[in-house]
Parts: C-alpha cells; structure tokens; sequence
C-alpha cells in the first residue's frame, strides 16, 4: 500500500496529473460549464444547445491573426530601416575586397570585366535599396504587396478551389483574403463539432447514469480539443509566415549578394512550406468537417436533435452506450493525431517544390480514400458485431421455444432472456409481428439461421462490409421485400 | 530546417535587430553618411585603380613594341 502511494506520488506522475486536472480546468473555463441551479434541466439544455450556434473559435482565431499580422508588419518595417545601412555596410566590404582582389592580381587584371562586375552589383544594391525604402515606408508598392502577399493569398486559395472542386457537402469561396478564408473552414468545423458538443452536454448536465456522463464529459473534451487545436495548427503557420514577413527586409539584403543569395533561397524555401502547410491544413480541415458530418449522418443521425433525448432518458442510455458514440471519439482522435501527419508530410513534399497542386490534389485524395476505408471498417465491425448478437438472439430463441413446446415450463429468468431476444430479433426485423402480436420468422431470420460452412460465412463477410448497420435493419422490417417465412397470410403490424 | 529550428533561428536574428544598441546604430542618419561616404571612397579607388591599370598595360605593350 505505502509502495503504491510512493509510485503514485512520483515526480512525473504527479506533473501527469496535474496537466490533466489543468486540461479539465481550462475546458471548463471555456465551455462556461456550470451547475444547474434554479431552472429545469430543459431550460440549461436549451441554453447550451443556443450556445453552441456561434463560432467562438472564429473570434479567437481572428484576434490571434489580427495581432500577428500587425506585429509582422510593425518588425518588418523597423527592420527595413536598419536593413539599408546594413546594405551599405555589406556593400562597402564587399566594394574593397572586390578592389583589393583587382589591385593584388598577379595577372595583367581585365578592366572591363572588373566594371562589368562592379556595374551588376551596384545594380542589385541599388534595386535593394529601393525595396528596402518601399517596405519601411509602408507603400502599396512594396515587395510584401506584390509579391508575398498574392503568393500566400494563393496559396490559401488553392486549397479552397480543391474543396470547392471536390464537391463537398460546404463550400468556402476564395474572397482575396486568407483570414476570411480560414475562417470560413473553421467555421464550418465547429458547426459539424457543434453536434457533438450539444449532445455531450446535454448528457454531462441530464444523463440519466454516471457512465452516460463520463461518455458525454469524455466527447466534450475531445470535441472542444478538436475546435482548438485546428485553429491552432493554421495559426502555426499564419505565425510562421509573419515571422519571414518580418525578415524580409533581410532576405531582400541577403538577395543583393551572391555569397549570401542561398539564405534569401532558404527564405523561399520555407515560404513555399508554409505555403503547402497552408494548403494541406485547409484541405485536411475540409475533410475532417466531411468525414464528421458523415459519420453523424450515418452512424448516429438522431443526435442532430439532442433535445428529444430530455424526455426519454432510457433513448439517451441506449445512444450514449452503443457503438456509434464510442466511434465518434476514435474518429475525432485519429483525425486530431492526423492533423500532425499532414503538416510533416506537406514539409517533405515541400523538400522539391514542384507539381504545387498535383501534390495537395493527391493528398487530398489519399486521406479521403483513407477516411473512407477507415468508416468502411468500422461499419464492418458494428455489423459483425450485430450479427454475432443476432445469432446468439436466435439460438436462445430456438432453445427456449423447443423447451416451451416440449410442455416444460420456463423459469422467470428464461422467460425474460426470450422476451430480450423476441424483442432484439423483432427491432432488427428478424421477426414480423401480426396485428394479435403473435410473432412470425422471416426470410432474413432463415438466412441467418442457415448454419455454418465456409460459403456462410464468406457471404456474411461481405455483407456486413458493404451493407449500412441502420439502413440493413430498415430494410428487413420493410415486410413486402422481407416476407414472412412461416406460410402466415394475415395483415402484419407495421 | 524543422519548425522549431525555423522558430530559434529567425526569432533569434529578429531579436538581435530589435536591440536597442543595434536599432541605435543602424538607424541613424550618420552612420548612413559615414557607409555612404565610405563607398564613395572606394568608388574613387576603384576608378583609380582602374586607370593605373590601364596605364601600366599600354607602357607595358609600348616596352613590349621596343624590345621587338
């Protein structure tokens, strides 16, 4: 016991700990949580659910780029300043060793070569200067405005018209300005992000258990995790764009002379980095916004209207319990460990700069086939798992009923495990129900009782991978496609 | 370069040229002149150079026309 008290007060898990409990104090700062007191749930539920309508993120991340971009600009026009004496200095020294080059020749010197020389590189000093003067003096003119702005402009802009040309189910036009279009992305993040939230919420301040609260505290978290962290990747790169925007001025002095003209390419370099990590984070933030609303859409649809799940809590049990929420969290996780992914690998590709819009297109391509393959298998899994229990449902089924008829009667717990498995088979569509509420076997109910064998078995394989866990389930209880095995000619209930 | 090598090398020149010693210096208008001047001077050498040069290739060709 003393043992375990010592390991548990070791050094990094007490700093474990305690970034947990700051991780958990800082979300509940943002969400503004509180205690319901005074006022039914129905009303904290409804004021949540208002609360999740705008985009606080958005008026975060504008602020953040606000003030970057301000003190970018504030830096790079102090620096310009100091940068066109540094010009001079540089081309002083470079002036007498060129000088002392031609006076020490052992050879007969070349006068014209010399000037011709001498001529080139006043002319880059020269051109230096004037760009120097154009950035401290803030003019429209200027390097930043003509060259680097429209580069990092277009860069977002590329990664916009990908989304807008993949046809997605949202569209952010390119409106000229990089701000308005992140924004337009993180916005629409939290929008998708804000079902979640609502729902989670709900469950932290209404759930009816301790563990549907846990599951909601743990989808809140990874929710508000994921509405933070994206804005934050942008902004990374936002950051270190201003940051080169800043020492412009000295990769335009870096440019004048040819010793030092590898920095200025260096500069370029990272620029078009930048500029890739710009284009994969847009298009990676689109398919996220994509991949969620598909997952909601197909795997828990109803929690589009959290409000319904006030008045039947057992609802609110069932669906905070099944697959699709504990899916949600995997789904979210692997996309917010992903969003590092994409940054390291537009950096690699960043390495040979070349093929600009190919190379995003085909990221763009690579991770969405890969999301989709990744919600293919999860289906796959959820319905593997439905039908282990809908065979077992069966075989209780046929077990108790042969008891019944054998004139044995069945003991309370048997009658209730038929009543479970009657119920599961009938919700699933196995069973059809007249209107006296008898119950009746269907063709699914026989093609799944079929037996075993390796046919079987590989036609149950690739039905649970192509076929949808909800819309199977509709299916079969649709009675004129999945009739009646059992020779019953009456009216079914519907 | 990785990120964080990007932070502390372009942070760290940007605040070298933030200090006040090095914005004192560089900004000032008479240390401008003194770089200007300095390149004008050398500019002169330069032209002198030149010239002398020239100079001593045509006495050179004329000592070489003579011995011929």
């Amino acid at each position: 016991m003393v043992k375990q008290k010592r390991l548990l007060l070791q050094k990094d898990r007490i700093a474990r700990i305690v970034c947990v409990l700051l991780f958990v104090f800082c979300l509940t700062c943002l969400s503004g949580c509180s205690l319901v007191s005074g006022g039914s749930q129905g009303n904290e539920a409804v004021n949540a659910e208002k609360e999740t309508m705008s985009c606080w993120t958005c008026s975060l991340f504008e602020l953040a780029f606000r003030v970057i971009d301000s003190m970018s600009v504030n830096l790079m026009a102090s620096i310009a300043d100091s940068s066109v004496s540094l010009l001079g200095v540089c081309y002083a020294l470079w002036l007498a060793i060129y000088i002392l080059k031609y006076v020490s020749a052992m050879n007969a010197p070349d006068t014209g070569a010399f000037w011709k020389g001498l001529a080139v590189q006043t002319f880059f000093v020269t051109l230096g200067a004037g760009m120097l003067r154009d950035l401290g003096s803030g003019s429209s003119s200027s390097v930043i405005e003509m060259i680097t702005d429209p580069i990092f402009t277009g860069f977002v802009d590329t990664g916009l018209m990908i989304i807008n040309a993949s046809g997605l189910s949202f569209s952010c036009p390119s409106q000229g300005s990089p701000e308005a279009g992140m924004v337009c992305l993180i916005s629409a993040l939290q929008g998708k992000l804000n079902v979640s939230v609502g729902i989670s919420y709900l469950s932290i301040v209404a759930g009816p258990t301790i563990f549907v609260m846990m599951v909601g505290a743990g989808i809140y978290c990874v929710s508000i995790f994921m509405m933070l962290y994206f804005p934050v990747l942008l902004l990374d790169c936002v950051f270190r764009y201003c940051i080169l925007i800043a020492l412009l001025p000295l990769i335009v002095v870096a440019f004048c002379f040819k010793i030092t003209r590898g920095f200025a390419k260096q500069g370029g370099q990272i620029m078009v980095e930048i500029g890739l990590a710009i284009v994969g984070m847009c298009v990676f933030t689109a398919v996220t916004v994509e991949v969620i609303h598909q997952y909601i859409d197909e795997f828990i649809p109803y929690v589009r209207n959290p409000l319904y799940f006030l008045d039947d809590p057992s609802s609110m049990d069932k669906v905070m319990n099944g697959p699709g929420i504990t899916g949600l969290i995997f789904v979210i996780l692997f996309l917010i460990y992903f969003a590092d992914v994409i940054l390291d690998l537009m950096g690699m590709f960043s390495e040979g700069a070349g093929g600009l819009g190919k190379t995003a297109q085909s990221t763009y391509s690579g991770v969405k086939n890969l999301s989709k393959t990744g919600m293919q298998a999860a289906r796959f899994g959820i319905n593997r798992g439905m039908r282990i229990k809908d065979k077992k449902a069966i075989k209780d089924r046929e077990k108790l009923m042969k008891k019944q008829g054998s004139g044995k009667e069945l003991t309370d717990k048997e009658k209730k495990k038929l009543e479970k498995a009657n119920d599961r088979l009938s919700d699933r569509g196995f069973l059809a129900t007249d209107r006296k509420g008898n119950l009746h076997k269907t063709q699914a109910y026989d093609n799944l009782n079929k037996g075993k064998g390796l046919r079987n078995w590989a036609k149950g394989i690739g039905e649970d991978w192509h076929s949808n866990p909800m819309r199977s389930s509709l299916d079969r209880r649709d009675h004129s496609a999945n009739k009646v095995s059992d020779g019953f000619k009456g009216y079914l209930d519907d | 370069m990785s990120k964080w090598q990007q932070y502390i090398v372009l942070g760290g020149i940007l605040f070298i040229f933030q200090t006040k010693g090095v914005r004192q210096i560089f900004q000032s208008s008479s240390f401008l002149y003194t770089v200007c001047g300095t390149i004008a001077v050398l500019l002169v050498v330069a032209v002198i150079a030149s010239v002398c040069t020239e100079k001593r290739k045509e006495k050179q060709k004329e000592e070489d026309d003579m011995s011929l």
